[in-house]
C-alpha cells in the first residue's frame, strides 16, 4: 500500500476459543483512510471475530491491533468514539421507537440533544422511515430495521465504519442509496471495512478486496488484481477457486443425488 | 415511575460521579432499560384480551404486601422491637435474596444487548452499574411491598420517629443484599472458566432458592409460636455477625432514644458494610465484569454425545406417543428442557424447595424425630409426598411455553401441522414422562421404604391423579405452543399467581383420595375412574385450532 499512515492495523492477530480452536490464525493487515475494504471469506472463516476485535468486542486475543493509531487493548474507549458498526444480527431494542433509540444513542456518543434530533429526523426521512420514527420497532420488517441500524452506525459522524451484510434486507433502490453513500463517505476519507457474502457487490463496491479463509488471508488486493492473478472473470469464481476445497459442481450434484439414494429403499 | 425513579436518582449525581460513573450515559441506559420494561408489561396486556394478567409487578408487589402483613404482627406478637425487627429483617432480606436470586438474576446477567451497547463509547464500570442500579429498582420495589405492613403497625405501635428511620435501614438490607450476590457472581466469574459458570450459577441458584425457601419453611416451626413470645434476642459477640440485627439496631436506638455502645456499632456495620461493598464492586470488580459477561457469551462447539436413536426422548416418545407430529414435539420439548439453562433455572429449584416442604410436613411431629419416624407408618403422611410432587408437574408445563428462543416458534407456523393440539400434547406428555416419571420414581422409594407395599395402590392414584391434573392445568395455557412466548422481567413473577392455583387441584384431589383410604378399594377403583376422566381432557386439547394460538 502506498500510504504512510494506516488507519487500522492488524499486526500477527490471533485468537482462539477454549485454547483449542484456532479462529484466527495470524492476520496482518494495514488499511489506509478512505478505503472501502471489502472483507469476505467462507462461513466460519473468522470474518466477524476480526471485526468484534477491531471494535474492542473481545478483548482476549494475541497480536497487535491498531486503530487510529490507537492500541485497542488500552484505548478501547477512544476508538468505540469513532467507529460505527453494523452487526449481522439485527439487534435493537425493539420495544422502543427509532427516535427514542437514535437519541439514547447520541447521549451515549454525547452529541447534543438538538443536534441528534435533527440529524435522526433528516436521516430518517432520507430513509424513508419517517412516518414510522416515533412507532415502536416491534412491527418493523427485516429492512426498516436493517434501515435504522445503519442509521444507528451512521449518527455520530464515525471515521470508520464496520459492516457486515449491511445490505440485506434491504430493497433494490435502497441498496443503490446505500452503496452510493458509502462511495461519497470514502470519498470524504471516511473508511469501510466491508464484510460481505454477495460477491457482485464487493466487486464493484470496494477499492481492495481482502478474503479469508480457516483463520489466515489468502488473498488481498484490488478487484483487478485479483483477476489477474487467477484468470477468473467474476469475484464469485475467484472466490470458489480459492477457498473451495472440493468442486462446488460436484457438491451440488451430491447434494441433490441424496434424493436418490433416500428413495432407494 | 420511569422519570420518578430517575428523578430520585438525579439527587445523588454527585455520590455517582464520585465513584467514576459517567452520570448523563448511565442516566440514558438506566432510561432505556426501564421503558422496555414498561413497554413490555404494557404491550402483554395490550396484545392479550384474555385472563393473562395485565400489569404483574403490581400483582407481585400485592402479593408480597400480603406476605408482608403477617411480618407486621410479629410486631405487635413480640415485646421487644430489636428482636422483631431482627426476625422482621431477616425475613425481608431472605425473601428479597430469593427473589434476586430465582426470578432477576436473568437481569444482572443478561448479555443479550451486547450487540448493541459493547461497541459504543461506554465503559464497563458505568455498564456495571446501569445493571446494578437496574435490578436494585426492582429490588427496592419488592422490599417496600414487603415492609409495608411492618411500616404500619410500627408507626402505630411506635410513632412517626419508627416510620422514618425503617425505610432508610430497608434500604441499606437491600444494597447488602444486591451487592452481597454480586460480589459473588463477580469473583465466581473471576474464579472458574467463563465455561462452567453458568453451570455453576445455574446449580447454586437452584440449591440456594431451595434452602432459602426451606429454611423459610422451617425456621417458624423450630422457634414455634409459644415460644415467640417471650423470645428476646441479647445482644452477643455473634450479634455483630447477623445481618438484619444490622438493620435492626438504629431503628430500634432511634425508637427507644437510647443509644448504646452496642447499638452504634451494629448500626455502623449496617451502613459501613454495603458501602463497603458498593466501592469494592465498583471500583475493583464491576470494569470486568462485562468482559467476562462477554466471554459468556461464546460457548465452545459443545457437542452431543449420545447418537440420537438410542437416547430416552426417543424411547419414551414411542411408548407415551403415537401421532407423528406429537411424537415429535415430545421429543423437541424433552431435549430442549434438558438443555436449556433458563428452563432448568426456572423449574429444578421449585423441585428442590417443594420436596423440603414435604419432608417438613411429614416431620413435623409433637414430639422428638425419632418419635415421629417411628409414628411415620400409622399415618396416611405418605400422601403429603406424593401431592407434593402432582404439583410440580403443571409448574413445568408453565415453563415449557417461555423461551429466549420464542422466535423460533415461526417453524411451527410453517410446517403442514393439522392439529396444533397434538404439538400441546406431545410437549405435555413428555414433562409428565420426564418430570412426572422421574418424581414419582423417587418419591417412591421412601415412600415405599417407609409404608411397604400396601400402600402400591395409593401410588398408582397419584399417579395417574398427577397425570390428570396436569393435562386439566394445561388447558390454562392451551393457546400457547412450547417454548413460544418470551421471558420478562415483569411476567416472570405471573408464576407466583399461577402457583396459586396449581396449589387448589392437587389438594383437592389429594384430601379425596386421602377420604378413599378409609374405603375398601376405594383407591384401587378410583384408578380407573380417574384415567377414563383423562380423556375428556385430551380431547379439548385434540380440538385447539390455530385461530386459538396466540401469535408469535
Amino acid at each position: 500500500m502506498n500510504h504512510q499512515n494506516p488507519i487500522i492495523t492488524l499486526r500477527d492477530l490471533k485468537k482462539s476459543y477454549d485454547g483449542t480452536t484456532d479462529v484466527l490464525k495470524g492476520i496482518n493487515l494495514d488499511i489506509a483512510p478512505g478505503q472501502i475494504i471489502g472483507y469476505i471469506g467462507p462461513n466460519g472463516a473468522g470474518k466477524t471475530t476480526t471485526v468484534k476485535i477491531m471494535i474492542g468486542m473481545i478483548p482476549e486475543f494475541s497480536g497487535e491491533v491498531r486503530v487510529f493509531g490507537l492500541n485497542i487493548s488500552d484505548h478501547a474507549q477512544d476508538v468505540k468514539k469513532r467507529i460505527g458498526y453494523v452487526p449481522e444480527t439485527a439487534a435493537l431494542y425493539e420495544t422502543l421507537t427509532p427516535n427514542e433509540f437514535l437519541r439514547f444513542l447520541g447521549q451515549i456518543h454525547e452529541i447534543p440533544g438538538p443536534e441528534i434530533q435533527k440529524r435522526a429526523a433528516d436521516m430518517l426521512r432520507l430513509f424513508g422511515l419517517k412516518e414510522n420514527a416515533d412507532a415502536r420497532m416491534t412491527s418493523f420488517s427485516k429492512g426498516m430495521k436493517q434501515k435504522v441500524l445503519i442509521i444507528a452506525s451512521m449518527i455520530h459522524d464515525p471515521d470508520i465504519l464496520f459492516m457486515d451484510e449491511p445490505l440485506s434486507g434491504l430493497d433494490a433502490n435502497m441498496m443503490v442509496v446505500v452503496k452510493e453513500i458509502l462511495s461519497r463517505l470514502a470519498a470524504k476519507g471516511k473508511t469501510i471495512f466491508y464484510c460481505s457474502h454477495v460477491m457482485d457487490v464487493v466487486e464493484r463496491v470496494c477499492d481492495r478486496i481482502v478474503i479469508i479463509d480457516k483463520g489466515t488471508i489468502i488473498a488481498d488486493g484490488t478487484f483487478d488484481e485479483l483477476q489477474g492473478m487467477n484468470k477468473g472473470e467474476s469475484l464469485e469464481r475467484i472466490f470458489t477457486q480459492l477457498t473451495g476445497s472440493s468442486g462446488q459442481d460436484r457438491l451440488a450434484e451430491e447434494f441433490i443425488s441424496a434424493f436418490e439414494r433416500d428413495r432407494k429403499p | 415511575m420511569t422519570d420518578f425513579i430517575l428523578k430520585i436518582l438525579d439527587g445523588f449525581r454527585r455520590l455517582f460521579e464520585i465513584l467514576k460513573v459517567d452520570y448523563p450515559k448511565f442516566r440514558a441506559l438506566l432510561w432505556i432499560k426501564l421503558t422496555i420494561d414498561n413497554r413490555q408489561e404494557k404491550s402483554v396486556a395490550q396484545r392479550k384480551s384474555n385472563k393473562e394478567v395485565s400489569n404483574s409487578m403490581i400483582w407481585v408487589m400485592f402479593i408480597y404486601a400480603f406476605m408482608g402483613l403477617f411480618a407486621g404482627l410479629l410486631l405487635v406478637q413480640i415485646p421487644s422491637l430489636f428482636t422483631a425487627l431482627v426476625i422482621i429483617q431477616a425475613m425481608i432480606m431472605v425473601m428479597t435474596a430469593v427473589a434476586l436470586i430465582s426470578d432477576f438474576s436473568s437481569v444482572l446477567l443478561d448479555t443479550t444487548d451486547n450487540a448493541i451497547i459493547q461497541f459504543r463509547p461506554i465503559d464497563g464500570r458505568t455498564l456495571a452499574v446501569v445493571r446494578i442500579v437496574h435490578i436494585t429498582v426492582y429490588m427496592l420495589m419488592i422490599t417496600l411491598s414487603l415492609s409495608l405492613g411492618t411500616l404500619v403497625v410500627g408507626t402505630v405501635k411506635y410513632g412517626p420517629v419508627f416510620t422514618l428511620t425503617f425505610p432508610v435501614s430497608l434500604i441499606f438490607s437491600v444494597l447488602f443484599i444486591v451487592f452481597l450476590s454480586n460480589i459473588f457472581y463477580l469473583l465466581l466469574i473471576k474464579i472458574s472458566g467463563e465455561e462452567r459458570f453458568r453451570d455453576i450459577i445455574l446449580y447454586f441458584q437452584i440449591f440456594m432458592a431451595a434452602v432459602a425457601l426451606g429454611s423459610y419453611q422451617l425456621l417458624p416451626r423450630l422457634m414455634g409460636a409459644s415460644l415467640l413470645k417471650g423470645f428476646t434476642i441479647e445482644i452477643r459477640w455473634w450479634t455483630y455477625l447477623v445481618p438484619p440485627a444490622w438493620a435492626a439496631a438504629p431503628v430500634d436506638a432511634a425508637v427507644r432514644g437510647v443509644i448504646s455502645k452496642e447499638a452504634l456499632f451494629l448500626t455502623l456495620m449496617g451502613i459501613g458494610l454495603p458501602v463497603l461493598f458498593v466501592v469494592v464492586v465498583v471500583k475493583y470488580l464491576a470494569p470486568g465484569f462485562n468482559k467476562a459477561l462477554l466471554e459468556l457469551e461464546k460457548t465452545g462447539p459443545a457437542r452431543e454425545k449420545k447418537t440420537l436413536g438410542r437416547s430416552s426422548p426417543i424411547f419414551f416418545s414411542r411408548i407415551a406417543t403415537s401421532r407423528p407430529v406429537e411424537r415429535a414435539a415430545f421429543q423437541l420439548v424433552w431435549l430442549i428442557s434438558s438443555r436449556d439453562r433458563k428452563f432448568k433455572l426456572k423449574t429444578y429449584p421449585t423441585f428442590g424447595y417443594m420436596m423440603i416442604i414435604a419432608a417438613v410436613l411429614t416431620l413435623r411431629g409433637k414430639g422428638g424425630l425419632a418419635q415421629t419416624l417411628q409414628n411415620l407408618p400409622n399415618t396416611k403422611l405418605y400422601l403429603v409426598f406424593l401431592y407434593v410432587g402432582c404439583m410440580l408437574i403443571p409448574m413445568t408445563l408453565f415453563q415449557m411455553r417461555l423461551s429466549d428462543q420464542f422466535q423460533a416458534a415461526w417453524i411451527y407456523r410453517s410446517l403442514p401441522i393439522a392439529r396444533p393440539g397434538d404439538l400441546f400434547r406431545g410437549g405435555v406428555k413428555a414433562m409428565v414422562v420426564k418430570f412426572g416419571g422421574s418424581i414419582f420414581f423417587l418419591l417412591s422409594i421412601p415412600t415405599l421404604f417407609i409404608w411397604g407395599p400396601p400402600v402400591i395402590d395409593d401410588i398408582g392414584l397419584a399417579f395417574v391423579n398427577m397425570i390428570f391434573t396436569s393435562y386439566a392445568l394445561s388447558l390454562i395455557v392451551k393457546n400457547e405452543l412450547p417454548f413460544a412466548k418470551p421471558y420478562g422481567v415483569a411476567r416472570e413473577a405471573q408464576k407466583g399467581i399461577a402457583g396459586f392455583l396449581l396449589l387448589i387441584l392437587p389438594g383437592l384431589l389429594g384430601l379425596v383420595h386421602f377420604g378413599l383410604t378409609s374405603i375398601p378399594y376405594g383407591v384401587l377403583v378410583a384408578v380407573p375412574v380417574i384415567a377414563v376422566l383423562i380423556w375428556p381432557v385430551s380431547k379439548i386439547i385434540d380440538s385447539i385450532r390455530w385461530d386459538m394460538i396466540a401469535p408469535v
